[in-house]
């Protein structure tokens, strides 16, 4: 199903030669600026106006630029191949990648960029604390990390969808057809929640000693229904990371990033723990940057 | 629901530990009988029972739209209930007919956004050694403690989140008596204290049982 030989090996041969583009240096790293296609799972986001009337940015006035997005979340065995450690509770190649922190998604995005010779995205400094990363006001100081993360807007490597990108492209774009499950209205053609994603079907109010007795996980990746656009689990199985910072959503812009500043990054999509509503097209997740779980995953996408 | 579990850390002893198979189920979707799991409305009532290991069932009278019967044996752990979805301010009438061999009887419920668990104790007690004293409050003619814990990277309602437990505890209704739960007076008394609620998932009065416990609990809410 994946498609790992369109990457390209490391490289880290530099050709200084004035018939060459020049040299371009992101955050220490060198590579050649290229212009390489993108993965053929990749699907192209016509960008434009929210169509789904359950979106919380239809009818406010916001557009998202074209991009490119990954039709599934992040394997284990995408992981392996740049990262090298599986931090997931539950193995298996094909299931989604989990356990893994909004700066470990970072981390992969500008690392899997530099492995296929792209301009990484990020630019990660883990000296500085970033003074952006507020505490939070109901928790306090959780997150213990902080790295100053900032962004290359021209780059053409992996990065994160933006919370809007995120839900433009789970509401199914330009061809949506205005369900409230990403492809569905009924959560079960396209989630892996928890109810559906053990042994048996789950029945009753949502319980966490049912959950584990019923050995819910995650399942192998484009399993459901894909969505308008082709994308699968953009509606449960993992949560996915987005860049933004967690607050109020903008009206009347184009290609919101989020806020400046907060305590807790995006999560959306809801995932194989989480009860049936938190898996909508417009349920926001949020947690610190430094959090994570056995249904903490992540997609990549990148700049059209 | 897991009142045992309340203030504790419980997702990597519970990925770890605990993947039994699953206990069968058997409802019938008419039957006034549901054996060791299901879910769905009764008499105008959202139910629910749940049980892991042993054997349990929910049985429904026709007199009392609100009654039910739970019956549990050798389970590690079983709860039952009636309630609302969603819940919210309201007062919750309920009488225990009989009771014995729970662990605990509570109003119990999620909010999202914050996403806080919420128990009002009526019946037994609640373990509270790591969670923060907040007060008391009088409501329905006594006191409740009030107990306030913080859930980092825990399970919940949305999956994997940190959250806030609230916990009323009481735990001195007797059987055979109407009792009734001013859920406003518990949330009014939180959130003075700045224990902020959100938007209401679902409450439910439950018995919970656990530890190899057999017992049999009759109640009716309303």
């Amino acid at each position: 199903m994946k498609t790992a030989c369109l990457r390209t090996p490391t490289r880290r041969v530099f050709i200084f030669s004035a018939a060459l583009p020049a040299v371009t240096v992101f955050a220490g790293f060198r590579f050649r600026p290229p212009a390489q296609a993108v993965p053929a799972q990749f699907v192209l986001v016509q960008g434009g106006v929210f169509k789904n009337i359950h979106s919380n940015y239809y009818g406010k006035g916001v557009t998202v630029s074209s991009f490119y997005i990954d039709k599934y979340d992040v394997t284990q065995k995408e992981w392996d191949a740049v990262m090298g450690k599986d931090p997931s509770a539950f193995k298996g190649a094909n299931q989604p990648v989990e356990n893994v922190t909004w700066y470990d998604a970072i981390e992969y995005c500008n690392r899997r960029s530099l492995q296929e010779g792209l301009q990484p995205y990020y630019t990660i400094d883990k000296k500085h604390r970033d003074p952006n990363n507020k505490p939070d006001p109901r928790y306090g100081d959780l997150d213990k990390v902080k790295w100053t993360v900032t962004i290359n807007p021209g780059a053409n490597g992996y990065r994160l969808p933006t919370e809007a990108e995120w839900e433009y492209a789970a509401s199914g774009g330009q061809r949506s057809r205005n369900y409230s499950y990403s492809g569905s209205d009924l959560v079960n053609e396209v989630a892996w929640y928890w109810r559906n994603s053990g042994a048996t079907f789950l029945m009753g109010f949502w319980s966490w000693p049912a959950v584990v007795q019923n050995q819910d996980q995650t399942q192998p990746v484009g399993g459901k229904k894909p969505n308008e656009l082709g994308l699968y689990d953009m509606s449960g199985n993992v949560r996915q990371w987005c860049w933004d910072w967690y607050g109020p959503l903008p009206t009347h812009v184009k290609d919101p990033r989020g806020a400046t500043s907060g305590s807790t990054r995006v999560w959306r999509g809801g995932g194989w723990m989480g009860a049936a509503f938190a898996t909508k097209i417009s349920f926001r997740g949020h947690l610190a940057a430094n959090g994570t779980g056995p249904d903490q995953g992540f997609r990549v996408c990148r700049s059209h | 629901m897991h009142l045992k579990r309340f203030l504790t850390s419980r997702l990597s002893r519970l990925l770890l530990g605990a993947l039994a198979v699953a206990t069968c189920a058997a409802v019938s979707a008419q039957a006034q009988t549901v054996y060791n799991n299901g879910t769905g409305y009764n008499q105008g009532y959202y139910y629910s029972l749940y049980t892991s290991g042993g054997s349990s069932n929910m049985s429904f009278s026709s007199q009392y739209a609100g009654n039910y019967a739970l019956s549990f044996s050798n389970v590690n752990d079983v709860v039952g209930g009636k309630g609302w979805n969603p819940g919210g301010y309201m007062t919750v009438g309920y009488n225990v007919g009989y009771a014995s061999g729970y662990n605990t009887i509570s109003v119990y419920g999620w909010t999202t956004n914050p996403l806080v668990e919420y128990y009002i104790t009526e019946m037994g007690q609640l373990y509270t050694g790591n969670a923060t004293y907040k007060g008391s409050v009088y409501s329905d003619g006594h006191n409740y403690s009030t107990y306030e814990h913080q859930q980092v990277n825990q399970p919940s309602i949305i999956g994997t989140a940190t959250f806030e437990q609230y916990l009323d505890q009481w735990g001195g209704a007797n059987t055979g008596s109407n009792h009734s739960v001013t859920t406003g007076n518990h949330f009014n008394h939180w959130n003075s204290l700045g224990m902020k609620m959100g938007s209401f998932n679902y409450m439910i009065l439950g018995t919970e049982a656990y530890g190899g416990r057999s017992g049999y609990v009759n109640a009716t809410v309303w």
